[in-house]
C-alpha cells in the first residue's frame, strides 16, 4: 500500500503547513473538509502529526539533555559542596547561565537543581525513545505468550536485568528494593515489595521464594495462586497479602474476600485446604496450615496494597506572545486586549480603560509600554504607575511554590536620569521586589546599570545595582522565587553573556499567598519617557500535582 | 479505609492514565501544535480527568473519553487566544478521535522505533537542521538566520525531511512484520 499515490499533494502540502502553524482561515476550512471526506487522509495525518510530534519531543529531550550535562560538568569545577534540594522542578530554559561576570553571586544550589529538573525531563520525555530505540530483548519476547505485565515501579532496584514490560512463564523477579506491580493475564494484579523474589509460572500463578506481595483479583478472575515454599493460597475473588520469611514459612491475611490456604510437604500440595475470610490470618509452616490471631502475622499494615504515586511537581505556565488581542484583559490605547489581567496593587488606578501607555502591536508580536512619571521610591504618581502582570494564584500558586516571571525585551532604550525599567513581585506598591535597568543619576544618559530593590513600606531598601548594559541590546529578564530566595537574571541576547543579582531576602513577601508578578518602565524625576518593546512574556509557577494532594 | 479507597482509585487512575498518555499528548499537540501549550492542555485535561475519574463508565474507553475532554479544553483555550478559527470543526475533531483510537499502542511503539532507526539514516546537517528546527522556540527562523536563508527555504528542506522520515518509517514497520509473529 503506497498512501503516497492515494493522497493528493495538495493535501499533503496542507498538512504540512497545518502541522508548522501556516494554514490561514481558508486553508483551515479547505484541509478541514478534505480530512473530513476522506478516512485514508485522517490516517495519514495522525499518522504524520505524530511524527511531527515524535520529532518534537526527542529534539527538546537532546537539548535538556546537553544543557543538563553541561551544567553537571561546570558544578564539578566549582566542586562546591552538594546542598540538598527537595528536587524541584524547574523549566530548564529558565536556567541562568553560572559564568557571566558575576558568577560569584549566583546560585549554584539553584543550577543542581535545574541539572535534575533536567535529568527528570529527559527521563519523563525520552523513556519510550530510549527503550524503544534499543534492539528488543531477544526473540523471545515475540515468540513466547505473554502471562504478566510489570504495570508500574517504584523507587525499584533490581537484582539482575530490570524486566520489559511484558513478562513470560518461567521469568523470576528479583526485586531488591521498591515497589513493583505486576498485572497477570487472568486480571489479578500484585503489587511485589522489595526485598522480594517472585517466579511467573502462568496467567493466573507465581511462585513468592520469599518477600512480600498483595494480591488483588477481580471478581471473575478467582482461581489465582500464590505458590510458596511451604504451601500455596488460591484465590476465591478477593484481596490478600502473603508473606515468606527466609526460612519459607508462609504467613496469609485476607483484606477482603475469600482464599483457601494449603499446605505442602515434599512438594506435594495438600488436597484439604482452610478458608479464610477478611481480616482473618493463617501461617503455613511445617507441612501445616494453621489460624493465627491478625496481630501474629503483622497484620494489614505490613502489606502495601497500591502503588501511589508520589507528589508530583507540575509546572502551570501562563505564556504571551502578543500575536493577538485577548478579550477581558488589560486594553491597549485602541482597545485590543494585551493577556495582561492585573496591575500591582496601589498603582495605575487612574489610568484610563484604554490605557494610553500600550500599544498592541500583534503583526510585530510585541507589546509598546511606554513609561510614566510614577514614583514608587517615594510612593508619588503611582496612580499613574505601570505595573502590569498576572496574579500568580490564577497559576495555582497558594504562598509556597516556587514561580518565575520573564520577559523579553529586545532594543532596550537608552535610560535617563533614574529611568527604570523591569520585573516586579509583590503584594502591593509598598510591599514588593523588582529589579531590571535602570540609569542611576542624571549624568551620562544611556549608561543603564542592572539593579535590584526591596520595597517594604515606602522607600526602596537594600539596593544593588550592578554593571554597564548599552543601550540597543536584546534582553531577557527573570526575576524568580526558588525555594523561597529570590533571584534576577539578566541575560544578554545580543552578544551572550548573563548575570544574576541577589538581594536580601524580602521575607516580607514569605508565604505570601496573593502575589503579583510582571513587567513595570518608570521615567520618576524627569519627563523623557522611553517607550520599551515586550517580546514575549511568561509566569510559570511550579505546583504540586492534585493527584499527590488526593492521595495523602 | 477512605484513605485506601483513594489510593486504590488513585493507582487506578493512573494506569490508566498511562496507557492513554502518550497518545492523549500526541493528539492535543496534533491540535494545538506547540509544545508549550499542549504541556498546559494536557495537564489541565489531566486534571479534569481525575476530578470526573469517578464518573468514567469502566465500560468505555479510557482514551476515546479523555480525547472528549480534550477536545472542549482545547476549544476553549484557541477560542480565549482568538484562534479558533484556525481550529478544526466540530464534525473532523470526533472523526479524529476516532482515527487516533484505531493507531495501537504497538503501531505507535513500533513507528517510535523505526523513527529512530530513520532518523539515524539522515545525513548529519538534515540531522541537525531537524534539532534546530524542532528544539527550539522560533527554531526555523532562527535556523534559516544562522543559514542565510529565507524561512520559506528551510520550511521547504523540513518538509521533505519529515516526508522521508514518514517514507521510511513505513518501508521498516513493512520489512519488520514478518509473519511468523502472529500466531
Amino acid at each position: 500500500m503506497n498512501e503516497r499515490d492515494k493522497l493528493s499533494d495538495r493535501l499533503r502540502d496542507l498538512i504540512d503547513d497545518y502541522l508548522d502553524g501556516r494554514l490561514d482561515e481558508a486553508q483551515t476550512q479547505e484541509l478541514d473538509a478534505l480530512l473530513c471526506a476522506d478516512a485514508g487522509a485522517r490516517h495519514y495525518l495522525i499518522r504524520f502529526a505524530r511524527l511531527h510530534t515524535d520529532l518534537y519531543l526527542e529534539s527538546r529531550a537532546q537539548q535538556a539533555g546537553a544543557r543538563a550535562l553541561e551544567r553537571l560538568a561546570q558544578q564539578d569545577m566549582e566542586s562546591r559542596a552538594y546542598e540538598s534540594t527537595n528536587g524541584k522542578f524547574i523549566d530548564s530554559s529558565n536556567s541562568m547561565p553560572a559564568d557571566g561576570p558575576f558568577a560569584s553571586r549566583s546560585r549554584f544550589q539553584t543550577s543542581r537543581v535545574i541539572a535534575i529538573a533536567a535529568c527528570l525531563a529527559l527521563a519523563i520525555g525520552t523513556g519510550w525513545w530510549l527503550v524503544s530505540g534499543r534492539p528488543a530483548s531477544g526473540d523471545r519476547s515475540r515468540h513466547e505468550p505473554t502471562i504478566a505485565w510489570l504495570v508500574n515501579a517504584q523507587n525499584c532496584q533490581w537484582l539482575e536485568a530490570e524486566p520489559a514490560g511484558d513478562m513470560q512463564a518461567g521469568r523470576t523477579l528479583k526485586l531488591q528494593r521498591g515497589l513493583a506491580e505486576i498485572r497477570f493475564l487472568c486480571g489479578a494484579r500484585v503489587v511485589l515489595a522489595g526485598p522480594a523474589s517472585l517466579e511467573l509460572l502462568s496467567g493466573k500463578s507465581a511462585r513468592l521464594k520469599h518477600g512480600r506481595l498483595t494480591a488483588r483479583v477481580p471478581g471473575p478472575a478467582n482461581g489465582f495462586e500464590i505458590v510458596s515454599p511451604q504451601g500455596k493460597v488460591i484465590d476465591l475473588g478477593t484481596e490478600f497479602g502473603v508473606d515468606v520469611s527466609d526460612n519459607g514459612t508462609t504467613s496469609v491475611f485476607v483484606f477482603e474476600g475469600k482464599v483457601e490456604a494449603h499446605s505442602a510437604s515434599a512438594g506435594e500440595v495438600s488436597s484439604v485446604g482452610m478458608s479464610l475470610t477478611s481480616n482473618q490470618a493463617a501461617q503455613i509452616v511445617a507441612g501445616k496450615v494453621e489460624r493465627r490471631p491478625v496481630g501474629a502475622v503483622g497484620g494489614a499494615n505490613q502489606f502495601v496494597r497500591a502503588i501511589v504515586p508520589p507528589p508530583a511537581i507540575v509546572p502551570r505556565v501562563f505564556r504571551l506572545t502578543f500575536n493577538n488581542s485577548i478579550d477581558g484583559t488589560i486594553n491597549d490605547t485602541t482597545g485590543k486586549g494585551t493577556g495582561l489581567m492585573h496591575r500591582l496593587p496601589g498603582t495605575g488606578s487612574r489610568l484610563r480603560a484604554h490605557d494610553p501607555n500600550l500599544r498592541l502591536d500583534t503583526a510585530k508580536g510585541q507589546l509598546e509600554l511606554t513609561t510614566t512619571r510614577s514614583d514608587i521610591r517615594n510612593q508619588v504618581r503611582l496612580w499613574q504607575g505601570e505595573y502590569l502582570g498576572v496574579r500568580l494564584s490564577d497559576l495555582g500558586f497558594t504562598g509556597e511554590e516556587d514561580f518565575a516571571v520573564t520577559a523579553t525585551i529586545p532594543n532596550t532604550p537608552a535610560l535617563e536620569d533614574y529611568g527604570q525599567f523591569g520585573l516586579y513581585a509583590g503584594t502591593w506598591s509598598d510591599r514588593n521586589i523588582r529589579g531590571g535597568l535602570i540609569k542611576w543619576g542624571r549624568q551620562d544618559p544611556g549608561q543603564n546599570t542592572q539593579f535590584m530593590v526591596n520595597n517594604n513600606g515606602g522607600p526602596d531598601t537594600d539596593l544593588y545595582k550592578v554593571g554597564l548594559l548599552s543601550p540597543g541590546t536584546t534582553l531577557r529578564l527573570t526575576l524568580k522565587r526558588i525555594g523561597g530566595e529570590y533571584s534576577l537574571t539578566v541575560e544578554n541576547r545580543t552578544d551572550g553573556g548573563a548575570s544574576t543579582l541577589t538581594i536580601r531576602n524580602p521575607e516580607f513577601l514569605s508565604g505570601e499567598p496573593d502575589l503579583y508578578v510582571g513587567l513595570f518602565g518608570a521615567n520618576p524625576y524627569s519627563d523623557v519617557r522611553k517607550t520599551l518593546i515586550i517580546k514575549e512574556f511568561s509566569v510559570t509557577v511550579w505546583t504540586l500535582s492534585t493527584s499527590a494532594k488526593r492521595s495523602d | 479505609m477512605f484513605a485506601d479507597i483513594t489510593q486504590a482509585e488513585s493507582a487506578e487512575f493512573a494506569e490508566y492514565l498511562r496507557q492513554a498518555q502518550s497518545r492523549l499528548y500526541g493528539h492535543i499537540h496534533s491540535l494545538v501544535r506547540d509544545l508549550n501549550d499542549t504541556d498546559d492542555l494536557f495537564q489541565q485535561t489531566t486534571l479534569i480527568l481525575w476530578k470526573k475519574f469517578a464518573e468514567f463508565d469502566r465500560q468505555r474507553n479510557f482514551f476515546a473519553w479523555a480525547c472528549g475532554v480534550a477536545r472542549l479544553e482545547v476549544a476553549n483555550f484557541l477560542r480565549a487566544r482568538g484562534r479558533q478559527r484556525l481550529y478544526f470543526s466540530d464534525d473532523l475533531n470526533l472523526l479524529l478521535i476516532e482515527a487516533q483510537s484505531e493507531m495501537t499502542d504497538r503501531e505507535l511503539e513500533d513507528r517510535r522505533a523505526a523513527l529512530a532507526k530513520c532518523v539515524e539514516k539522515l545525513r548529519q546537517r538534515d540531522r541537525q537542521l531537524l534539532n534546530e528546527c524542532y528544539g527550539e522556540d522560533h527554531g526555523v527562523n532562527q535556523a534559516a538566520h544562522r543559514r542565510g536563508r529565507a524561512p520559506q527555504s528551510v520550511y521547504n528542506s523540513l518538509r521533505r525531511i519529515r516526508r522521508a522520515l514518514y517514507e521510511c518509517i513505513a518501508r521498516t514497520i513493512a520489512q519488520e512484520s514478518r509473519p511468523g509473529w502472529l500466531s
